[in-house]
């Protein structure tokens, strides 16, 4: 998730930043309000992690002006003023919960899973990107407005790309996700289940050359969905031999790496 | 001590407060992070960050004493 932690302190704002980004999350950090809601502008953040003593605009500001507008970010406070009216006016000002500092980073990353548990649960079951319609309620998906019978891995597999918008996950984080196993065990299921959808993405719309695209491979990196409309003229499959175009996208990268090594 | 009296005196304790929290919650998540990398190189750095968060709060400790000092003066 993208976070943004608000923080003057130089060394707990480095910290910080540090931290969450070892849990895996793409961390901005700004030292003041003005530069917060600036950022946030830019970029608005899955989750700030906001300290209420800022310099030339209070933290208390920079929440309000976060719950108006940039309602679907979840704000978490970080407070030294430990009188009890305090906490409740922040949490009434919008906050989705507080920790009172000094804190333990692991309890700081307990609230902030939660609070993403919490947002989730009310937000909008719908999730859209790259002509992919996923309702999680109902458990449905449909490609351009052809629905897609995917098995629970696949929906699961693709729900996680749907959630990154965009953003690359590497395949030990999709094993995390997906199977709650670990990169350690060697298995190359995340690339053939990519195919999977790749394949039921195609059949959906045969007529379609690019369906099967919307799954990008990142190199060394992992897999993201992408706006079939931003692929680059140089790798849609009508200016290339299909026979080329097809066994890109749909053989595992291991085994394609190992065919070019040869 | 009269109400203004005891606003500043409880505004400045709020403020030390602050400031003693500040270095402390650096202290702990520099030595958490330290043992979550778990290498040798990050536990270092963080006993080596850890001193340096100490040094600060020392610094705090030192000028709310100093406060007190002054405060004890202005009382005799």
């Amino acid at each position: 998730m993208r976070v943004l932690v608000v923080e003057d302190d130089p060394s707990l704002g480095v910290f910080l930043r540090k931290g969450l980004m070892l849990e895996g999350h793409d961390v901005e950090w700004a030292v003041d309000g003005d530069t917060a809601l600036e950022m946030a502008a830019l970029q608005p953040p899955d989750l700030m992690v906001l300290d209420l003593g800022l310099p030339r605009r209070d933290g208390t500001s920079v929440l309000v002006a976060m719950r108006t507008d940039f309602p679907g970010t979840g704000v978490l406070v970080l407070t030294g003023r430990s009188l009890v009216q305090e906490r409740v006016r922040c949490l009434d000002l919008g906050a989705d919960d507080f920790v009172l500092k000094p804190f333990s980073f692991h309890e700081l990353m307990a609230r902030c899973r939660a609070l993403l548990r919490r947002r989730e649960r009310f937000a909008d079951p719908v999730l859209r990107f790259g002509g992919v319609e996923m309702n999680r309620m109902e458990r449905t998906v449909s490609y351009e407005g052809v629905p897609i019978d995917l098995t629970a891995k696949e929906f699961t597999l693709m729900e996680s790309l749907m959630l990154r918008r965009g953003v690359c996950s590497s395949r030990a984080e999709l094993l995390t996700q997906v199977w709650h196993s670990t990169p350690e065990c060697g298995t190359n299921i995340i690339d053939v289940y990519i195919t999977y959808l790749r394949k039921k993405l195609a059949a959906a719309h045969p007529e379609d050359e690019l369906a099967s695209s919307v799954i990008e491979t990142v190199r060394g990196s992992g897999y993201r969905l992408r706006d079939k409309r931003r692929i680059p003229r140089f790798e849609q499959p009508s200016l290339h031999s299909k026979t080329t175009s097809q066994s890109a996208q749909q053989d595992p990268p291991d085994a394609l790496e190992l065919a070019r090594g040869a | 001590m009269s109400l203004p009296e005891r606003d500043d005196v409880l505004n400045q304790l709020h403020a030390d407060l602050h400031e003693l929290c500040q270095p402390l919650t650096a202290l702990q998540c520099r030595l958490e992070i330290g043992r979550m990398m778990g290498n040798e190189e990050a536990l270092l750095e963080a006993v080596d960050g850890g001193l340096e968060e100490t040094l600060r709060m020392f610094a705090v400790i030192d000028r709310m004493r100093q406060r007190l000092i002054c405060e004890d003066a202005v009382v005799k």
